[in-house]
């Protein structure tokens, strides 16, 4: 299994606790910040680079969230700055959309893959999260 | 009078026969459809649970990875374990 985070320390600290529960399973980590990760095509292959040689047959495209905002995060999109925005939307929709993009040819060289995304009911659209409820609509 | 029945309109039928179905039916018909749609979809969303995992179509080849996104926290490290 290979796990996704930005923070390598506690990555670190998850892959040593999922080893220690299952001895017999591989774990492989990989360090990317989702809310500022350049969106350009050097950039994910560098990222993907160490992988190419493995068999990926599952993609779960899980990262997300309100794009970390803990301060008032029900809020209209006037009260929101440009930087928290940028960031909601790279790492709820931009990242998950790149990314499944760039590892695309991987997961076709080793079909039957499968690659699950996951969703929120904002999909629908809530009022005062309408940000993050347009990134779920576009990724659910 | 002589020149109503001489316009061309007086050969058209001017009587419209609805087909003999009634509203009762339509209704019946109505409730069977809503009926079906909603017990598919019961189904749909309880074969989930209820059918064996299909993930190991997945499990070929020597050492299948799958890559888990946003894993060392919430929903992505509960699917991890």
């Amino acid at each position: 299994m290979i796990i996704h985070g930005r923070n390598p320390a506690k990555l670190s600290a998850v892959a040593a606790s999922l080893k220690s529960s299952f001895p017999a399973r591989t774990f492989r980590t990989l360090v990317a910040d989702a809310a500022s990760f350049p969106q350009t095509n050097a950039a994910y292959e560098e990222l993907f680079a160490p992988l190419q040689s493995l068999n990926i047959t599952v993609l779960i495209n899980n990262v997300g969230n309100h794009g970390g905002v803990t301060d008032r995060p029900m809020r209209t999109v006037a009260d929101w700055n440009a930087e928290e925005l940028e960031a909601l939307v790279n790492l709820n929709l931009s990242f998950t959309l790149q990314l499944t993009r760039a590892l695309l040819p991987l997961l076709k060289r080793c079909e039957p893959a499968l690659i699950v995304n996951c969703g929120s009911v904002a999909e629908a659209g809530i009022p005062y999260i309408a940000p993050y409820s347009g990134t779920k609509a576009v990724c659910p | 009078m002589s020149n109503n029945s001489s316009s061309p309109l007086a050969s058209l039928p001017l009587t419209l026969t609805l087909p003999n179905v009634d509203i009762a039916t339509i209704l019946a018909g109505l409730g069977l459809a809503s009926l079906s749609y909603n017990a598919y979809r019961l189904l749909a969303a309880a074969a989930v649970y209820l059918l064996p995992s299909r993930l190991y179509l997945y499990h070929h080849d020597s050492e299948p990875y799958a890559l888990v996104t946003g894993a060392s926290d919430g929903i992505g490290l509960a699917g991890s374990l």
